[in-house]
């Protein structure tokens, strides 16, 4: 077993941090394939976490393809250096992504590249479309409410497929619901008014009633706004 | 609940379609880790398809092979999606894709070599076990022969596949791209293969990337590998395929045409497997033949 305890170790470093194997080839010998097919491991796992990665952030890859050029590749280029894939399911890499994304240091890790405000809020709004159509629990059921400083919304809705018609996410907080697709099977999203996060907060039992009530939101008000929300919340709260 | 004929990989672009669809499925075939502890959208469509087809789960990340030891946790999780489905048996890989907390989301093959091979027919033994259900190992693709390979590869699975009591699941187009990367004859490969052992077929489509052929899923079957699942039908009889179409999903119709086409092919091998192994007369009282 000694042998093979040392294959991984040294395979592993080849697949992944993209060694070219000479030390692999130096303890256990040459592979008949020679070392450069051996080496080309790196590359293709390195093609697997990239695609998972574009293929679940494709308005973000296009957005800041068209608006930034080439930061999404020094983005992606950083975060695959840390080598962190930490669930059996590739979505995990994206998810993970996104968490580093939101950091407030990532712009200095990034070689001084300024990573614009609405990057990670694009990438949390994903995030949460994910976690919605895979029936993932929240305090609302399924369904999900997100604060941004900016309008993700109408950029996430773009066609990736024509790049000059992607919106730019504009300077403006929103609140933004994401909720199950009866229709797709996916995840829809809708703009939130002040009193509906409000009266969400007080359904996910974050708020109380009075405190509602202070805020200018009435019994019947508050009603009112749940009956119109509650088709979208698809399930019920999570007791 | 049995396999039979040509299936599809159930994939998100075939949702809609698939509800509407009145042509031919044999049988579905699911990426368990789309499924294992999921809700939500992707059950709901799991739900609805194994009303109409029988589906079967295949893993893709359990990393039989490799040194982080076995989730026990995973492994009674897929047993449990296996028998929510009836599904005759859990598919997975003769591979491994696990280090230290880090999945490499690829198939990484494993030195063939005696201690290789016992180490994977023992976890997969194991997880058969946490599982409680039959275990089927795929045969993967492998670019290059990894260092401290003693073994052929069909030596290296005949012996896995005997310490874990496991079936073959055989990938006829990994064995023809494996044959072609390593400049080997794809029906010699297919020979030395453990084909006592098939219960389940998998074909796909391969492209040329500088010298090697790449196992990606992205084509219709090419004509190499449509002869070499003629062959496979013939020695193996019938078990079930599946046309595996991963990337540049083709529509829900151009897909059912591609099954429709391998299971003409995959009939047409059964009859002519039928003809060679029947006696000329059935029956026939002992000396008939002889005396008329």
């Amino acid at each position: 077993m000694r042998e093979l305890d040392d294959f991984f170790a040294l395979m592993g470093k080849v697949v992944r941090e993209g060694d070219d194997g000479a030390g692999l080839a130096a303890h256990l010998g040459e592979s008949r394939s020679g070392r450069a097919r051996v080496a080309r491991y790196g590359e293709l796992v390195r093609r697997q976490h990239v695609e998972a990665l574009e293929n679940f952030y494709p308005v973000l890859v296009a957005v800041l393809a068209c608006e930034h050029d080439g930061l999404w590749a020094v983005l992606r280029d950083a975060w695959l250096a840390l080598h962190i894939s930490p669930s059996r399911h590739p979505s995990g890499i994206s998810l993970a992504f996104a968490q580093w994304l939101s950091a407030p240091d990532v712009s200095s890790s990034v070689a001084q590249r300024s990573v614009p405000l609405w990057a990670p809020e694009l990438a949390e709004l994903a995030c949460m479309q994910y976690q919605v159509a895979i029936g993932s629990p929240s305090p609302l059921g399924v369904a999900r409410v997100g604060s941004f400083t900016h309008d993700v919304i109408a950029t996430l809705r773009s066609n990736v497929s024509v790049p000059r018609r992607i919106a730019l996410p504009r300077s403006q907080p929103s609140y933004v619901l994401v909720f199950p697709d009866t229709v797709t099977l996916g995840a829809r999203t809708s703009r939130l008014s002040a009193i509906e996060v409000a009266v969400l907060a007080w359904f996910a039992g974050e708020v109380d009633g009075p405190m509602l009530e202070q805020l200018g939101i009435s019994v019947p008000l508050r009603d009112a706004t749940l009956t119109q929300l509650r088709p979208k919340l698809g399930v019920a709260r999570v007791a | 609940m049995s396999l039979s004929g040509v299936g599809i990989g159930l994939r998100r672009p075939h949702f809609d379609a698939l509800a509407d669809t009145q042509r031919q499925i044999d049988w579905l075939e699911v990426i368990a880790e789309n499924y294992v502890g999921v809700d939500g959208s992707a059950r709901r469509i799991l739900d609805v398809c194994r009303e109409r087809w029988p589906v079967a789960p295949h893993g893709v990340s359990a990393s039989l092979g490799g040194p982080t030891p076995l989730d026990e946790s995973w492994a009674r999780a897929c047993g449990a999606l296996t028998r929510l489905l009836d599904a005759p048996f859990y598919t997975e890989h003769a591979c491994w894709s696990a280090l230290d907390g880090w999945y490499s989301h690829d198939l990484l093959p494993l030195p063939f070599n005696e201690a290789a091979a016992e180490h994977l027919g023992r976890r997969a033994r194991a997880f058969a076990q946490y599982a409680e259900r039959p275990l089927l190992l795929e045969n993967v693709t492998y670019y290059a022969t990894m260092p401290g390979s003693r073994w052929s590869e069909g030596q290296f699975l005949s012996h896995a596949l005997a310490v874990a009591d496991a079936g073959l699941l055989l990938d006829v187009n990994n064995v023809y791209v494996n044959a072609v990367n390593h400049d080997e004859d794809p029906l010699a490969v297919l020979e030395a293969l453990p084909l006592s052992r098939v219960r389940q077929i998998h074909v796909a489509g391969h492209r040329r990337e500088g010298d090697l052929l790449l196992d990606d899923h992205g084509s219709a079957v090419s004509a190499p590998v449509v002869a070499l699942l003629e062959a496979a039908i013939l020695r193996v009889g019938a078990v079930p395929v599946l046309l595996e179409w991963d990337h540049g999903v083709p529509p829900l119709d151009v897909l059912l045409d591609e099954a429709d086409r391998l299971r003409a092919i995959v009939d047409a091998a059964l009859s002519t497997r039928a003809l060679a192994t029947q006696p000329l007369i059935a029956n026939a009282p002992h000396g008939t033949t002889r005396d008329a």
